[in-house]
């Protein structure tokens, strides 16, 4: 087989659809050449009719999508052998029955014919996309022999293991801990360490839960539901809306939530935290917070109120541009909606150098209202403690490592918890080879090319590099600048780790047979794990195994967890609502006043920290979802690059004239990160400070035949600020100059 | 003839009822519907059409989820030369797609410009209203993952059903309805 | 303006243009044997000679043009009364018959004595005693297909242009007045391709005979002209005095993409510029009670620009009527 047949499969783009979504095309070859008349009308027709899609199927698998990290519920319809379409699972709490369009779309990246079938090693330069088969006895040998050498020559913190959010994640931090390194890279610096960090500060949890039955009313901040869509929290919200709830937006751009919004507050970029300063010292100096919750369930109360003083509505509309009167109605009214209102605590809230700060305050705020375990208020969301206890894999305990972690966490970055890390610190200390030098990199299911801030950057990161392996379902831009590509099932041909929710289990399990020579990463961390010399650390038969031993406590059959997709546990009354709920932080209390902060040298309520401001012909380069991709892993979907194959670059008319540009134009956009030509798109819908472009776009492996080379990677443009106590990039900080092309 | 504009003394009269304050704009009715009916890549059975109006910072944006009205006088019906497109007795517009010869002519005659040609079929192609599993018991593909909740569809014969429930308390419109075609798309707004 | 998807092309614009051709050309030819006999022989004989061949090839055009080519027929399986396109399949079925009839009427002899048919009913089932047609046979036969042909020829000329009209979904096609530009534009392209066909073959009749011919098919085209004009001033003033869509499509032709090709192709090369050469060649008959003053040149140009200015027409048709659509309309 030639080396250009292992990438491209010989189906045209075309035929593809037509090939598996197709049943009905053979019929109408022999229709177009038959020279008999059709018969009568049929009167009624049904789906007998060789024209229409079954009603029937072979088997219905529950299971669970993957199409991005909210873990729908889906019910996948087999005939055939082939997963012909995906239902949201009605039982499934995040699904509810539906399927946004990247978990409709499902289908065509099971089938997407850029998927990988065997296990490449590169022959030709990294990124010259020269690539030898290779079976995976022969993969793995060589991955294991050159993780063992750059372990045994630089010790095992040389090698960086990174991968994002996914249900196998358990299992790889296994492998690095196993295998001894401290360098574990996520994305969460990259979206939410912000807001993460802020709420362990304030509430001691990641992330409060946001009940939306009875709420009256919701600020938005950094949380774009309607376009970023989280299934069911999208579907709380809209519904939420038409009961009449008062939703507020702040946004510099006019996103489709900010449509649906009461109150859209084009807030200018960097400067949500002086809104919510000011929104705060309306809160405090008119009295309009929970005097008895405040009083029963916070600390620093005081120190904030003086704090706030200072930052009154008209000193916060000269910075973030949103008139005084209008910050002190949504404060009135917010107040007025309390307790059962809250200011959502955000998502991907790494914007600026200040997003920790906002974060804090957006915290306190809803803790001022005393919103906490109120309808329509924050609770302790299920994973915060308690909830099903599953069964774990024997294993000996992990090596002491000695070695400190190249992100900077803790000795840089004191604050941010370790499960977090600083992503982008890894990449920049992999160039300067300080505090040590990094030589192997083990990428799972992750794509730090075009994740990481200044993509050149990264390609210089990994031309330093030794060794790099990457594990993904297709060839994704950090795959193909990699040396061995180990080619994974995707989420509807294998078995992962079961997900908990609260007393609840799901299962992902495959719904058909893995494409190609394609494997599950529990099989690719067992066979590794044993030619590494780690076979005690997974101590499996094969996946289903796995799933066994997690599933002995519960006294369940794996058979029956299967046929549904997922096991309730009885509830324990005993256990319930019994043990008195405390915060885990330092006081047990909300700390609108952090002793943590303070003793680490950052200020212990929320001040304003101003962030860089943009030069007079500059933008803020804008980043933020849209419903159809997710993150840099959806634009070889044909179905989603068929719903959007490309990202326009929006700007305001006015500047936009100014420069002679129309709608569709071509421009240059430059940051000190790079320079790239982008088309326009003209809208009234941004901010005249600002542009906009959708993440994901402008692929550079030639292995995504159908998202190469559309649109264009903002990683080409953003500069890395890394915000001091979360450690987040501050994706929004990034200034370009546009100029029509 | 009945009066095009009003509504029939069908048995059954299935209509969608669109909550256009609900859409988001998220295109999961379109992508499963493709999936669901194999529409070819570059073709669509289902849409949504958007109206913005306003300057910054005063801006309003909606979103009107569309497909095939299934008229209960369709123009397309009306001009087709060999009988390929034909009505159901529930209201349904359908296509015979073995008489269909491709003249296009319903293409031309539909104001909601809803008809596509199927190269794979040799014919050309519409929503059905999912007229299979519908058959079946299941509402249509659109309708079942909407996610905003946009999408109601039912028996507007019925006065229980969830359809006509909400056209018995809601203001609606129907699109070129003055052009007697009688959709069966109704837009409703607010409470 | 909206971003349409053209389903009906170019194949559908020759399949209007020619068989309006046909129609008016064999109108033309059977207006010339019932009037002038004789007198107007070689006009007769080139309508008809022409009149099958566009309409042959305009069909091949529109059957090219079906997702399904091969299934054309299917088409005469049924009778859809209320579809255009089924009653035009069988009028111009009929009108092809006619015309391929009429065609072989007027072929000259002695290929003409080729063509055999039975004389009494009795030998219908035995073609061997099949004989010629005498030239008393042909006249009467030639006046009775001219006969029925008429109405079928101006019924094929102005179902070209109720195909698009009746369609209410695009206001620029949804006028009456669409029909019959059509049918006018349809006769008026006929007659230029016979005058196009009477300058180009060599003549070889006395100059009394050609000057008879030529009086006769100027007038009868510059009044076709003129009638064209006065259906295209009240389709401007119904359009723009209608509905908020009709008078929005109009703007397709008044401003819009199709403004130049519509008022210099159609307007003025093919309408006033025809006109006004024709004009020039009636001039003498009108004032002096002279001769037509014709040339083979300008007389060629005249029918060409008739002919180029009748396929601009219907392009621009096709082509906005596509584009126009009822307001509001709707982003997509």
């Amino acid at each position: 087989m030639t080396e250009k047949n292992l990438l491209n499969s010989e189906i045209s783009r075309r035929k593809f659809l037509g090939l598996s979504l197709g049943v009905a095309a053979g019929t109408s070859i022999l229709g177009k050449y038959a020279l008999v008349p059709p018969s009568a009308p049929t009167a009624e027709p049904s789906g007998a009719s060789e024209y229409y899609p079954p009603t029937s199927f072979d088997r219905e698998v529950y299971t669970m999508c993957e199409m991005c990290v909210w873990r729908c519920g889906v019910i996948a319809k087999v005939k055939d052998g082939k997963v012909v379409k995906l239902d949201g699972n009605p039982n499934h709490p995040h699904s509810r029955g539906m399927l946004c369009p990247r978990g409709q779309a499902g289908i065509a990246t099971l089938y997407d014919p850029d998927r990988l079938k065997y296990p490449l090693i590169r022959k030709g330069a990294r990124g010259e996309g020269k690539w030898v088969r290779a079976g995976w006895d022969d993969a793995l040998d060589y991955v294991a022999s050159r993780m063992l050498e750059i372990k045994e020559r630089y010790g095992p913190e040389a090698m960086i293991f990174s991968t994002t959010h996914n249900l196998i994640q358990t299992q790889f931090e296994n492998l690095l801990k196993a295998y001894g390194s401290p360098n574990y890279g996520t994305q969460r610096s990259l979206c939410f360490n912000a807001m993460i960090t802020s709420n362990l500060l304030t509430y001691g949890m990641e992330e409060p839960g946001r009940s939306y039955e009875g709420v009256r009313y919701i600020i938005l901040t950094g949380r774009n539901l309607l376009d970023a869509i989280s299934n069911s929290e999208s579907q709380d919200l809209v519904a939420a809306i038409s009961r009449g709830a008062k939703l507020a937006v702040l946004d510099p751009r006019f996103t489709k939530t900010a449509a649906k919004a009461d109150v859209w507050l084009p807030v200018k970029p960097g400067t949500d935290l002086a809104f919510y300063l000011g929104v705060l010292n309306v809160i405090v100096t008119e009295k309009l917070y929970d005097e008895a919750f405040v009083a029963e369930n916070t600390v620093g109360f005081d120190e904030l109120a003086v704090t706030v003083a200072q930052y009154s509505p008209e000193w916060a509309a000269s910075k973030c541009e949103i008139p005084a009167d209008t910050i002190r109605r949504v404060a009135r009214d917010f107040a007025a909606a309390a307790p059962h209102a809250f200011a959502h605590p955000g998502w991907r809230t790494s914007n600026f150098i200040n997003s920790f700060q906002t974060s804090r305050a957006v915290a306190i705020l809803n803790a001022l209202v005393g919103n906490w375990n109120q309808p329509g208020g924050f609770f302790a969301a299920a994973g915060e403690g308690g909830g099903i206890e599953l069964g774990s894999v024997p294993q000996p305990p992990y090596p002491r490592v000695s070695a400190i972690r190249l992100d900077g966490v803790p000795w840089k970055y004191p604050l941010v918890p370790l499960k977090l890390g600083v992503f982008q610190e890894i990449r920049d200390n992999i160039l300067t080879g300080k505090p040590y030098q990094a030589h192997g990199w083990f990428i799972y299911r992750q794509n730090p090319m075009n994740s990481l801030p200044e993509r050149r950057k990264t390609i210089e990161a990994f031309s330093k590099m030794d060794f790099i392996v990457t594990t993904d379902i297709s060839m994704n831009d950090t795959a193909w600048f990699s040396d061995v590509v180990l080619p994974e099932a995707s989420y509807l041909e294998r078995y992962d780790p079961l997900a908990v929710m609260g007393n609840t289990v799901f299962i992902r399990q495959p719904a058909v047979e893995p494409h190609g020579e394609s494997k599950s990463g529990l099989w690719i961390f067992k066979e590794l794990g044993k030619r590494l010399g780690l076979a005690d650390f997974f101590q499996y038969e094969d996946e289903e195994d796995y799933i066994r031993q997690q599933i002995a406590p519960l006294g369940i059959s794996l058979e029956a967890l299967k046929a549904k997709g997922f096991y309730t546990a009885p509830s324990d009354p005993a256990a319930e609502g019994e043990t008195a709920f405390t915060f885990n932080t330092p006081s047990g209390k909300i700390e609108l006043a952090s002793e943590t902060l303070r003793k680490s040298g950052f200020p212990a309520v929320p001040v304003w920290d101003p962030p860089d401001p943009n030069a007079a012909d500059e933008f803020y380069l804008l980043s933020g979802k849209m419903a159809q991709h997710t993150q840099f892993a959806t634009h070889n979907n044909q179905l989603l690059h068929e719903r959007r194959p490309d990202n326009p670059m929006w700007i305001h008319p006015k500047p936009a004239a100014r420069r002679g540009l129309k709608d569709g134009d071509e421009a240059w956009v430059e940051s000190a990160g790079g320079r790239v030509k982008v088309t326009v798109h003209v809208t009234e819908r941004i901010r005249a400070d600002s542009v906009y472009m959708a993440p994901g776009f402008g692929h550079v492996s030639k292995g995504l035949t159908t998202a190469y080379g559309e649109g264009v990677s903002d990683s080409d443009l953003h500069l890395t600020f890394t915000e001091p106590v979360s450690g987040s990039q501050a994706l929004s900080q990034t200034c370009v100059t546009v100029t029509k092309a | 003839m009945a009066n095009p504009a009003t509504e029939t003394t069908r048995k059954k009269r299935w209509v969608f009822v669109m909550e256009p304050d609900r859409c988001i704009d998220c295109e999961a009715c379109m992508v499963a519907c493709s999936v669901e009916n194999h529409v070819p890549i570059g073709e669509h059975r289902n849409w949504i059409a958007h109206r913005e109006t306003g300057a910054f910072p005063d801006l309003n944006l909606s979103f009107m989820p569309e497909n095939c009205h299934h008229c209960d006088n369709p123009p397309c019906e009306r001009v087709c030369p060999t009988g390929a497109t034909y009505q159901r007795d529930d209201g349904i517009v359908l296509i015979d797609y073995d008489k269909c010869i491709g003249c296009k002519y319903c293409i031309q005659a539909c104001p909601y410009d809803a008809r596509y040609v199927n190269e794979e079929k040799q014919a050309v192609d519409k929503c059905t209203f999912c007229v299979h599993r519908l058959d079946a018991g299941q509402p249509p593909a659109c309708v079942e993952t909407c996610i905003g909740g946009a999408r109601h569809f039912g028996d507007l014969n019925d006065p229980e059903s969830e359809v006509s429930k909400l056209l018995a308390t809601h203001d609606y419109t129907r699109l070129y309805e003055e052009a007697g075609t009688g959709p069966a798309i109704y837009y409703i707004r607010g409470k | 303006m909206r971003e349409v998807e053209f389903h009906w092309n170019v194949l559908i614009v020759i399949y209007l243009f020619t068989a309006g051709v046909s129609a008016g050309a064999f109108v033309i030819s059977g207006l010339a044997t019932y009037l002038g006999g004789a007198k107007y022989k070689r006009i007769s004989r080139i309508g008809a000679m022409i009149a099958p061949c566009p309409l042959i090839f305009g069909l091949g055009m529109l059957v090219f043009d079906l997702t399904k080519p091969l299934q054309f027929w299917w088409l005469f399986l049924t009778v859809q009364w209320t579809s255009p396109m089924s009653i035009g399949s069988w009028l111009l079925t009929f009108f092809s018959l006619l015309s391929i009839i009429y065609f072989l009427l007027w072929i000259p002899r002695p290929w003409r004595d080729l063509l055999r048919v039975p004389h009494r009913w009795g030998e219908i089932f035995s073609p061997k005693r099949w004989q010629s047609l005498s030239r008393r046979d042909v006249g009467i036969a030639r006046r009775v297909i001219a006969a029925i042909g008429f109405p079928v020829g101006l019924g094929v000329g102005m179902y070209t242009g109720v195909l698009l009209g009746a369609i209410p979904a695009r206001p620029l096609w949804n006028t009456p007045m669409v029909a019959q530009l059509f049918l006018f534009s349809a006769m008026s392209t006929g007659v230029a391709t016979v005058l196009l066909i009477a300058a180009l073959v060599r003549d070889k009749s006395d100059a009394d005979h050609l000057h008879h011919e030529r009086h006769f098919l100027v007038s009868v085209d510059a009044v076709l002209i003129v009638f064209e004009i006065f259906i295209i001033i009240p389709f401007f003033l119904h359009q723009a005095l209608n509905t908020w869509s009709s008078a929005e499509s109009v703007n397709l032709i008044m401003g819009g993409p199709y403004t130049l090709a519509f008022w210099v192709g159609v307007i003025l090369l093919g309408l006033l510029v025809p006109l006004a050469i024709e004009g020039f060649e009636l001039y003498p008959v009108v004032w002096r009670e002279a001769a037509v003053k014709y040339s083979r040149l300008w007389g060629g140009v005249s029918a060409a620009l008739v002919l180029v200015g009748g396929f601009l027409l219907r392009y621009i048709f096709v082509y906005a009527g596509q584009v126009s659509h009822f307001l509001p309309l709707l982003e997509r």
